[in-house]
């Protein structure tokens, strides 16, 4: 019986640093138990932790080194859910299937051609550029009869998901400028269903040149983290809290009577803990929208600390345990190093080669999530098939930009021709002419496709990787 | 100083002792009203003794477990007279106090 619970206190002593205390506290723990005790009691087990995870720290009458030790655990927790949430996102449901899965096309756009939709990122720059967001695909009706009444057909879009169990938040809000020297109305809302938030927009534009698009009847299809992924993250941030910890009070112990050491590990420290809570902040308040689901703000901030900012922290924590030893660091320095070269330089190797003509099509696997698009054109194409193949371009509903090149030395042919290799020779100067095109989300090549191979001139139309 | 840091001292202060004796020992001057966990005992010594106040003593095996017995230096007993002479002088105050209460008949006071 004494064995039982002998071991059952050994096993709760391991939260104290390995040594002589444990065995002379276990001698203790033993006779303050009344003879009919089995089991360590709530109050004993909370004990032991509390001061175990202390006496971890060592330096037993600094209250700095707890502060301190609390900081770290404090960031390394959120580096650890950053590490888990960044990889949980690997496996989080694609947006296509999801929306498959539901129909959404069909309930919105009943008996309508629908382009767009297909999957995208995780998280995505917002439209100006200026933001991260969710994720999203671009689905859309070009006009007809039905949908240009804009307003109308928003308001039956909304009767139709809230029929078929979407949340509808707010009315259809329509908007009217006709005034202006193309009347526009607009009439949106949105509406959000199991982990997916959809944004409505419909839009007419009057008075459009014959070959321009008048509008469309559209939605913005965006994803957000599914409710595993919480649990994830937490558990993530719950080993990197206790590994912050532990490996904090092993540096605190190993430099303990050493002021020099102790002065710039725990320089580094501050400095790494300070880094790693302001990025994680700034990252999340430098996208926060309020009309923005509001759990999208916390995986930002999650994001902000993989990548760069991550690697910089884990750098300085690895250089502030070489200076309490030397020799511990050098693995670990030499693991972050091979980490940051393999993904960081990946890009830099691509070969120079001698295009004749347009690339062939990229493997799909590694375009279904790009954004980026290129439409070439034969160098000998007229004036006037050139506006026409560029009007066809902007006719699409899912362009966001495109921009010419016919200048061999510009960086975008590299990406045109060879994955961001340099051209051979001369080479360039025969290639045809290419729009660079981008797209809001990757499930618009189709549409793209659509519209502007036919047109006179144009040679291909190929879903490009998108440049590093 | 806290508490259980007081008792410690107290209890520490005539002889070296080993943990459990220390509990022992204190639980006895309190009468009962303060019982020691392990964890908190042993923090406490250590604080103690990086501050110079107590300092181990001899070490012993009985029945195969370890016991490292702890002794109070010179500095913890200047610490634990000063600390008595402050509790004193709150005591006293607030006797003062509670008499001066009594004399204008303001409610029980005990005594």
């Amino acid at each position: 019986m004494s064995d039982r619970l002998a071991r059952r206190y050994a096993y709760w002593l391991r939260f104290y640093p390995p040594g002589e205390r444990r065995a002379e506290m276990l001698a203790t723990l033993l006779e303050c138990a009344p003879p009919e005790r089995t089991r360590p009691t709530g109050r004993e087990i909370l004990n032991l932790i509390g001061y175990g995870l202390r006496a971890r720290l060592g330096r037993p009458a600094s209250t700095a080194v707890v502060v301190l030790a609390t900081l770290a655990a404090l960031a390394s927790g959120l580096l650890g859910a950053a590490a888990a949430a960044r990889l949980g996102w690997e496996f989080a449901p694609s947006l296509a299937s999801t929306a498959e899965s539901q129909d959404l096309a069909t309930t919105v756009f009943p008996g309508q051609k629908v382009w767009g939709g297909g999957d995208a990122e995780p998280f995505v720059r917002s439209g100006d550029g200026e933001q991260t967001i969710y994720g999203f695909a671009d689905y859309w009706v070009k006009h007809n009869d039905t949908t240009r009444d804009v307003r109308a057909y928003a308001e039956g879009a909304r009767d139709r998901l809230a029929a078929a169990g979407w949340d509808v938040h707010g009315d259809v809000t329509f908007e009217e400028e006709v005034a202006s020297e193309t009347p526009i109305g607009t009439a949106t809302f949105w509406a959000s269903r199991d982990g997916l938030v959809l944004s409505y927009t419909g839009v007419l534009w009057g008075d459009r040149a014959p070959w321009d698009s008048d509008g469309a009847a559209s939605f913005e299809l965006s994803r957000s983290a599914p409710v595993w992924l919480t649990g994830v993250a937490v558990t993530g941030g719950a080993l990197g809290a206790f590994a912050g910890w532990l490996l904090f009070g092993w540096a605190s112990r190993r430099s303990e009577g050493d002021a020099a050491r102790t002065t710039i590990a725990a320089g580094l420290g501050w400095t790494a803990a300070v880094w790693t809570l302001g990025s994680a902040l700034l990252g999340g308040l430098w996208n926060l929208d309020l009309d923005r689901p509001a759990d999208e703000f916390v995986w930002l901030s999650l994001r902000s600390l993989t990548g760069g900012a991550g690697a910089l922290i884990l750098a300085m924590a690895v250089v502030a345990f070489a200076v309490v030893r030397l020799r511990t660091a050098i693995p670990a320095a030499v693991l972050l190093t091979g980490v940051v070269v393999i993904s960081g330089w990946q890009s830099a190797a691509a070969a120079a080669c001698t295009p004749s003509g347009p690339p062939d099509d990229s493997p799909p696997d590694q375009v279904t999530l790009s954004r980026v698009a290129r439409v070439y054109i034969a160098q000998d194409s007229t004036d006037e098939q050139r506006n026409y193949a560029q009007a066809a371009i902007a006719r699409v509903w899912g362009t966001r930009s495109f921009s010419f090149h016919y200048d061999p030395t510009d960086e975008e042919y590299r990406h045109a021709y060879c994955d961001g290799g340099p051209l051979t020779g001369d080479s360039g100067m025969r290639v045809p002419y290419f729009w660079e095109v981008g797209l809001s989300s990757p499930g618009v090549f189709p549409a793209l496709e659509d519209e502007v191979s036919p047109m006179p001139g144009v040679l291909a139309v190929v879903h490009g990787r998108a440049a590093a | 100083m806290r508490e259980p840091t007081f008792w410690i001292l107290t209890a520490l202060a005539p002889e070296p002792r080993y943990g459990y004796g220390v509990i022992q020992e204190v639980t006895r001057l309190s009468e009962g009203r303060i019982t020691l966990q392990a964890g908190t005992l042993y923090a406490a010594l250590d604080r103690l003794v990086a501050l110079g106040l107590v300092e181990p003593d001899r070490a012993e095996t009985v029945d195969g477990r370890p016991r490292r017995y702890y002794r109070l230096t010179s500095d913890g007993a200047t610490a634990l007279d000063a600390e008595t002479e402050r509790l004193r002088a709150s005591v006293e105050a607030a006797t003062a106090q509670l008499a001066a209460r009594r004399r204008f008949g303001l409610g029980p006071v005990s005594s």
